[in-house]
């Protein structure tokens, strides 16, 4: 399959390519193309430009950045996976996208700006309460991980604007993202994203988020409720999964019935919640 | 646009499309035939390459995304990939062999990376390449005997 024609840019600098896209509202960005590049060649999308920001070392880092993580836009999945500082959950959620060929490649930022509903970078940074940071002609812009995904493939980015770094405010110290998908190396089911912490053998603050159950990724927030504050046992974890199920809404597609996911929905919260604990 | 890449130590100049995929430029533009497409969805990994040392599945990035790069493919020859092929050949590592190319370059990749993987570890080297003949003992029972 062969894409269809279209104006390429190398940008040279973030600045370059902001101007670029914003000359022309048809443009699109290639970052690592893993996402973009399948698209191209369906026939599914036919963008006038690429501007491929792929070259922007600039945008390639991962660094702690007082309790938590500096993540640029462009670091790959491969790179976060061998990522061993604070914030482990982010190598454990790498390792589970793709293959080793997309992770060579693909980046976080890209991810995040592609937002695909089943993707499992957003899941990820909706439990880790992060900031996207987005670069457009007017300068830097804060987004809230709440607010940056709208609906499938859908965010709260601009025309001209090119996610640049993903801040993670504060690591937990307990964390963990279970993804329950058909095959090694295939989009999730259901994901979820525990992000938990204890005080006195109970839970004193938890947050849960949901990839594949929904339009979009979305927080767990009555799961979490049914946790916070709660003695750690088993009974927890069977409540957690209940209302998790009961709080998504999820469709049917190709992968899964509408009812297969919310039932996937309350084990990968489950799960999610008992790796983060270690029990 | 004009791109420069360094395929198995060879450089080589071409003026390309911006839309012509990776493998499409090495197949037809340089014909290197060991680069197959399977199944053009970027599932497969029938073709897998290594790009500057990484593996990358070449019909799932375009041309001028490799400008500058080096390349490998199954072609290129060294004392780890030798050993590789010869892994493949004694242990019957193939049947078709259209995955071959690719199964060779993540597992070499692999190696590189990892001299003594576990079993567990050459499982996940190899998993985004799909082999429809082997049930994939015998490409791992090769990648271990291949391995140091």
């Amino acid at each position: 399959m062969i894409p269809p024609p279209f104006d390429y840019v190398r940008a040279s600098s973030i600045d370059e390519a902001v101007k670029a896209l914003s000359e022309d509202p048809n443009a699109k960005v290639l970052a690592g193309g893993q996402s973009l590049i399948p698209l191209l060649k369906l026939r599914a999308v036919a963008p006038s430009k690429l501007v491929d920001i792929g070259r922007l070392k600039e945008l390639r880092y991962v660094r702690q950045a007082g309790d938590g993580l500096a993540i640029g836009a462009l670091a790959t999945h491969a790179e976060l996976e061998r990522w061993s500082g604070p914030c482990g959950v982010l190598p454990e959620a790498a390792r589970q996208i793709g293959d080793p060929q997309i992770r060579s490649v693909g980046t976080i930022g890209g991810s995040l700006a592609h937002a695909d509903p089943a993707a499992d970078w957003p899941a990820v940074v909706l439990a880790l309460d992060a900031v996207v940071k987005a670069r457009g002609p007017s300068g830097v812009r804060e987004i809230p991980a709440e607010e940056f995904f709208q609906g499938p493939y859908s965010t709260a980015l601009q025309q001209g604007e090119i996610v640049v770094e993903i801040s993670i405010p504060r690591c937990p110290p307990k964390a963990s993202y279970v993804k329950i998908a058909r095959a090694y190396n295939d989009f999730a089911i259901a994901g979820v994203a525990a992000a938990v912490w204890v005080k006195d053998g109970a839970v004193e603050d938890v947050r849960l988020a949901a990839t594949g159950v929904g339009l979009k990724p979305v927080r767990l927030k009555k799961a979490e409720e049914a946790v916070r504050g709660r003695k750690i046992s088993g009974d927890l974890l069977t409540e957690v999964a209940e209302a998790a199920s009961k709080e998504v809404e999820p469709v049917s597609d190709v992968r899964a019935s509408a009812e297969y996911r919310r039932a996937m929905a309350g084990v990968a919260a489950r799960r999610a919640v008992r790796r983060a604990l270690g029990l | 646009m004009r791109i420069k890449v360094k395929v198995n130590g060879v450089w080589y100049e071409r003026d390309v499309e911006p839309r012509k995929l990776l493998v499409h430029f090495l197949r037809d533009d340089l014909g290197i035939k060991s680069v197959r497409v399977g199944c053009d969805t970027g599932n497969c990994g029938a073709c897998t390459v290594l790009l500057d040392g990484k593996p990358v599945k070449s019909c799932n990035l375009l041309a001028v995304q490799a400008d500058g790069s080096e390349i490998i493919t199954a072609d290129y020859s060294d004392e780890l990939m030798e050993r590789l092929k010869r892994a493949f050949h004694e242990r019957h590592a193939l049947q078709c062999g259209f995955c071959t190319s690719g199964m060779l370059l993540a597992s070499y990749a692999l190696l590189k990376n990892k001299p003594k993987p576990t079993e567990e570890e050459i499982r996940e080297g190899i998993s985004g390449v799909l082999c429809r003949c082997t049930g994939y003992q015998n490409i791992v029972e090769a990648i271990k005997s291949a391995a140091l």
